[in-house]
């Protein structure tokens, strides 16, 4: 779940949210405080300082956390070498559209082999549920191979992400996994 | 000495830059509006796309920047505001985005903000516009870079570290360079731009000249491919983004002790110099190897160490900024804060670059790239850091607006005006982030997915602009007399 859009959306709600109350609250404490005679402006050193420590693992700790879950999610992590998947397609794409080597896949990993023949397009996967499983970006003369677990059975859309012209919003194409 | 000698210019840039906010914004209006209605004939997206992209992100805010950040520094060292480096800023940035205005809307040049390249090339090659059209356009993009690498940090740098200084021009005493931090944040600009800006700047006039006929096509293949250019291309466009979010940071350094309560506090410095120091010289360093970020999802093209070096750097800039985070929030605390549209406006835009902060973190991994690159979160992302830049800067504005516009600004007016802009900022935010998630992709009309975002998308578009247009009234209004000079 986490390692999906919605994941992220969603860690990206748990981790902002608290972070504006506090800073909101924070805000309307200083100007309150603005507002008071001077001399009860004075703050504690030693609580600010725990502050600043605690702040700083607490950040320390969300960044650190965001960066290691999203490892596992690397391409070429997730699928090391040696497990060298059975079925390798290729794909070309072009303004607007691309040609996969077969519509028809089964489940389990895949590779793709894909390149774009004429300007920067992408790659990008949806599982029959919506749900970007991949996105890989195609500059032309060059050549990107990715691993992709295709664990629905179903129709998959290949969708440009990277603008490429007017026919952009129509490159689209589908295959099947069954 | 005259305090018009401060003045001219920067009024002039904030005035010019607000004119391109309301072309670029009605444009972007119009994009969300053709999302709704669908109204738009599907090659005039991209071309309002592409203007709106240019407009908001050079001639807006880059502009609105440029010239608040040279009154800083000029009523700070006390030096006026004239000379060539600051006349040839203003006019050249504006001459090169007129071009690009007039390849876009006149020619059909729509190729996006961040070129696509070799879209603009191939764009041509296939007849979607034409190679009169580029070459307008190319020459656009070629000033404007002249004056983002060269001309504008050039003079900053003048300003700051030549010239004697005239004391009835020096409004705040504020002298030094690397301290107080406020003025540090100046620094990571003059010297990282300038080399990371150079090669692609040498690149676009290699075009512009070949499309000129000056010299061959041959000549310069290394720009035409499209590896070759888009390096230099996103070290550019990545640091160039740092450069502006630091020198707001460094604003709100700056801002923020100018409005504490306080009366103890002698130097009227933030709750800790040295932790501001230290943030910007961080968040520089680390941000300049972050730029592989934008390429992640290239698994074979990229070398993965490259990758890895991109994901640590961006995950080092977010200490950057949780560093100053503490130290904004801890002067602002300790101190006290007055109250008026500069101080708020500068806190909420602060508030809202931290907030999408931590988008940024998702999307500066490897990993969550996979899944996010290239649908609306990575234009939330991008489009929050320019509108909590413009924020901060707002709240620059306001702290000079009786020095530039001869009058008090109306509190009632500047209050709705940050209000506004911040309300729509976290919500565009909030809105394009469960797009992005749903996959959504960017710069695609009609939307195929996520297009339950689009009236959120109005509604705080709408915001914007209400904003936007309590500033216009703001100009106009008669509150205060203007002060003769």
């Amino acid at each position: 779940m986490l390692g999906t859009g919605a994941g992220a959306v969603l860690l990206f709600v748990y981790l902002t949210a608290p972070f504006l109350v506090v800073f909101a609250t924070l805000l309307y404490l200083a100007v309150r405080r603005g507002r008071a005679p001077p001399r009860e402006l004075d703050g504690s050193k030693r609580l600010l300082l725990a502050a600043e420590v605690a702040w700083l693992i607490a950040i320390g700790v969300a960044w650190t956390v965001i960066n290691i879950v999203s490892i596992p999610w690397i391409p070429w992590l997730a699928s090391p070498p040696q497990s060298e998947p059975s079925q390798v397609v290729s794909v070309e794409a072009f303004m607007w559209g691309y040609t996969l080597e077969t519509y028809e896949l089964k489940q389990g990993a895949v590779k793709f082999v894909a390149r774009s023949i004429d300007t920067i397009h992408s790659m990008t996967i949806y599982s029959p549920r919506g749900e970007v499983i991949a996105t890989v970006m195609l500059m032309p003369g060059m050549t990107e191979e990715i691993v992709v677990e295709l664990k629905e059975r179903g129709e998959y859309t290949i969708r440009c992400l990277e603008f490429c012209g007017d026919g952009h919003p129509a490159m689209v194409s589908k295959f099947r996994v069954v | 000495m005259r305090l018009e000698d401060l003045t001219r210019y920067p009024r002039l840039m904030v005035l010019t830059s607000l004119a391109w906010f309301l072309a670029g914004g009605a444009a972007g209006l119009l994009m969300v509006l053709a999302h709704l209605t669908g109204f738009l004939r599907i090659h005039e997206y991209p071309v309002l796309l592409t203007f709106h992209g240019t407009a908001m992100t050079f001639g807006g805010l880059f502009q609105l920047m440029m010239g608040l950040s040279l009154l800083r520094i000029g009523f700070c060292y006390g030096k006026p505001l004239r000379g060539l480096l600051v006349r040839a800023s203003y006019i050249l940035l504006n001459v090169g985005m007129i071009l690009i205005a007039i390849a876009v809307l006149a020619f059909g040049v729509r190729t996006s903000y961040t070129l696509m390249f070799p879209l603009p090339a191939v764009g041509a090659v296939k007849g979607l516009w034409s190679m009169e059209g580029l070459t307008v356009f190319v020459w656009g993009v070629v000033l404007v870079l002249l004056v983002i690498v060269g001309l504008y940090p050039a003079a900053l740098a003048r300003l700051m570290f030549t010239g004697k200084t005239e004391e009835a021009l020096v409004l705040e005493r504020f002298m030094g360079t690397l301290n107080p931090s406020g003025m540090a944040g100046m620094l990571p600009y003059i010297f990282i731009m300038p080399p990371l800006g150079s090669a692609i700047t040498v690149g676009a006039v290699a075009i512009g000249l070949a499309l000129l006929g000056m010299i061959s096509l041959g000549s310069i293949g290394w720009t035409l491919s499209p590896m070759n250019f888009n390096y230099p291309f996103w070290i550019f466009a990545h640091n160039l983004m740092e450069a502006m979010g630091i020198m707001a940071i460094a604003s709100v350094y700056w801002l923020i002790p100018r409005y504490t309560a306080s009366e103890e506090q002698k130097a009227r410095s933030l709750y800790s110099e040295r932790l501001g120091i230290l943030a910007i010289v961080f968040y520089s360093t680390a941000a300049i190897m972050a730029f592989p970020h934008h390429l992640f999802t290239m698994p074979s093209s990229q070398p993965h160490g490259l990758s890895y070096v991109g994901q640590i750097a961006s995950w080092l800039t977010g200490f950057g900024a949780a560093f100053s985070v503490f130290n904004v929030l801890a002067t602002a605390y300790v101190f006290g804060l007055r109250l008026t549209p500069a101080s708020l406006a500068a806190m909420l835009g602060f508030g809202v670059y931290v907030t999408d902060g931590f988008l940024a973190m998702q999307l500066g991994t490897i990993g969550w790239a996979y899944r996010l690159h290239g649908t609306y979160a990575a234009t939330a992302h991008l489009m929050t850091i320019l509108l909590a830049v413009a924020l901060v800067w707002i709240g620059a504005l306001y702290h000079s607006f009786k020095l530039l516009f001869g009058k008090p600004e109306d509190t009632r007016l500047a209050y709705l005006h940050v209000l506004l802009t911040a309300v729509a900022a976290i919500g565009l935010l909030y809105t394009m982030a469960f797009m992005g998630a749903e996959g959504a992709p960017r710069r695609t009309y009609p939307l195929p997915v996520g297009a339950a975002g689009v009236l959120p998308l109005l509604v705080f578009g709408v915001l914007l602009a209400a904003g936007q247009v309590a500033f216009l009234l703001q100009l106009t209004s008669p509150r205060g007399k203007r002060e003769s000079r």
